[in-house]
């Protein structure tokens, strides 16, 4: 847990009415990491990662990437995809790259254009009119076309088929630089256990673990996917 | 960024507004059609069903120009607050381009209905008239374009300024008007966050204009009070140049209102909105 921080989460606490989504959360990483978030339903995980993205206001605690605080500068740096479908319908995917590509200056199209073609979508049709799944695929694609610091990923292989889950996990090993981070929240922890390099439990929204996946591996002698189960057995 | 936001805004609006644009005048021109082939019919069946056809149409024209400012409101809570917000809100531009680019697009065009509307409205109603008379169908232009000739060549500066200050006025107002339906729409987004924003960004859409319109009708009523009561005579020149300042000032005051309430709009977005 080295170097430059590239994302500083201090002290987070989010409410909703009385309830706390998130309590005195804090988390720091460094470039070049595969993180994954893992915690149950409910746990806060998406309350984390929109705060990180500038989605939300935490009712006290603060965020700051490579310096910046959740605002325009720090867009520039971090790559957000969400738990649901942003890409608006009336845009046919070519239409997406276009937008990407507007505003996004470290948006790659050429590298946006082939993985929509190895994944088989239409380029000129409206995203409307295309399955939820593709829809999903466009939108991953757009996203991890994008040479950002930060990547915050929310669920993003959980509506897609094993076939689809199995080409996003190698590009998103494949995006990953030695500048960059990924941070990853999903319950398919089997299919991300071989891609991670630190790990997040959190419950209740606070911080129950932060760790290296090898080194406690080799310290518990299990799984990440087995730790999980253990520290969250109902 | 600015010219980027626009044309993305522009894409948006386009796809439902080009066909409603479409549609109004083609359903003036089959009401004023039917109206002034009514108008010339002796028979009486014929007469009714004509004019039965032509009052449908209208109810469709004016429905037609009424859906415009709901489409606009809906359109802007579904692009910012609904899944799309996702994405328009992590845009790397400052949050006054965001809504800047967005009345701007509305009132650009909400300007182009206002042209569509004059030739479509003047069409559908007055054709029947026109015929009756036994003009034209198109007679109502005629008598406009007569008057706004007339009035160009008797007092030409005049006519100038008049037209400015009519357009100046026309654009402040529907900016004023959609600052306050899109502050209201931020406002429902913030207080109901999650449930029911989109009927909450409604009801302060409404609670919203009629705030800042009442106010305003005050802050007339007591200036307008203010020059009767002074003893003016409407009719004397002085009068006249004093109501075309007061005018101006009103077009300032309205310029000024709406700067405030899309700076209250631009302070809750980057705030206090929570997008659950």
């Amino acid at each position: 847990m080295q170097g430059q921080p590239l994302l500083s989460v201090n002290q987070i606490t989010k409410l909703y009415g009385s309830f706390p989504s998130l309590s005195d959360f804090s988390l720091t990483l460094t470039p070049g990491k595969i993180v994954a978030l893992l915690g149950p339903n409910g746990s806060g995980k998406t309350t984390l990662l929109k705060i990180i993205a500038g989605l939300l206001v935490p009712s006290a605690g603060s965020v700051s990437i490579l310096g910046n605080p959740p605002g325009e500068e720090a867009r520039n740096l971090v790559a957000y995809l969400p738990d649901r479908i942003s890409v608006p319908g009336w845009m046919s995917s070519n239409r997406a790259i276009d937008y990407f590509a507007d505003f996004f200056r470290d948006f790659d199209r050429p590298k946006a254009e082939k993985m929509l073609a190895d994944l088989g979508i239409p380029l000129d049709k409206p995203l409307g009119k295309l399955s939820k799944g593709m829809r999903e695929k466009v939108q991953l694609s757009l996203v991890m076309s994008r040479n950002a610091k930060l990547y915050l990923l929310d669920e993003p292989i959980s509506g897609v088929d094993p076939a689809a889950r199995e080409y996003i996990l190698r590009t998103i090993l494949t995006c990953h630089s030695p500048d960059s981070t990924i941070l990853i929240s999903t319950h398919l922890i089997a299919d991300v256990e071989e891609v991670i390099d630190e790990f997040v439990f959190i419950r209740d929204g606070r911080l129950l673990c932060y760790d290296s996946a090898d080194e406690a591996r080799k310290r518990e002698g299990k799984t990440v996917d087995e730790m999980f189960r253990e520290a969250f057995r109902c | 960024m600015l010219k980027k936001l626009l044309k993305y805004d522009y894409l948006s609006l386009r796809r439902f507004l080009i066909p409603l644009y479409s549609l109004t005048p083609v359903l003036a021109l089959l009401a004023g059609l039917l109206s002034w082939i009514a108008a010339k019919s002796d028979y009486f069946l014929v007469y009714l069903g004509l004019q039965s056809i032509y009052w449908f149409s209208v109810v469709a024209l004016v429905l037609s120009a009424a859906l415009l400012p709901v489409l606009l409101v809906v359109n802007y809570y579904k692009g910012m607050y609904s899944d799309a917000g996702y994405l328009t809100l992590l845009l790397p531009v400052k949050r006054r381009q965001l809504l800047f680019s967005k009345l701007l697009c509305t009132v650009i065009f909400l300007v182009a209905y206002i042209v569509v509307a004059f030739f479509s409205f003047g069409f559908a109603f007055f054709a029947g008239t026109a015929a009756a008379a036994g003009h034209n169908p198109f007679y109502a232009y005629v008598i406009v374009f007569t008057m706004i000739g007339d009035f160009l060549t008797t007092a030409p500066i005049n006519a100038v300024l008049l037209v400015i200050e009519g357009l100046l006025y026309l654009f402040v107002l529907l900016i004023l008007e959609f600052s306050n339906y899109y502050f209201g729409v931020t406002l429902g987004a913030v207080v109901f966050q999650g449930k029911g924003k989109i009927w909450g960004g409604i009801l302060f859409c409404v609670v919203t204009d009629v705030a800042v319109s009442t106010l305003l009708s005050l802050v007339n009523l007591a200036v307008s009070g203010g020059i009767l009561a002074g003893g003016a005579d409407l009719s004397s020149f002085e009068s006249a140049a004093t109501l075309q300042v007061f005018l101006i000032l009103g077009i300032v005051l309205r310029l000024g209102v709406a700067v405030l309430v899309n700076f209250f709009n631009i302070r809750m977005t980057e705030k206090k909105l929570n997008l659950g």
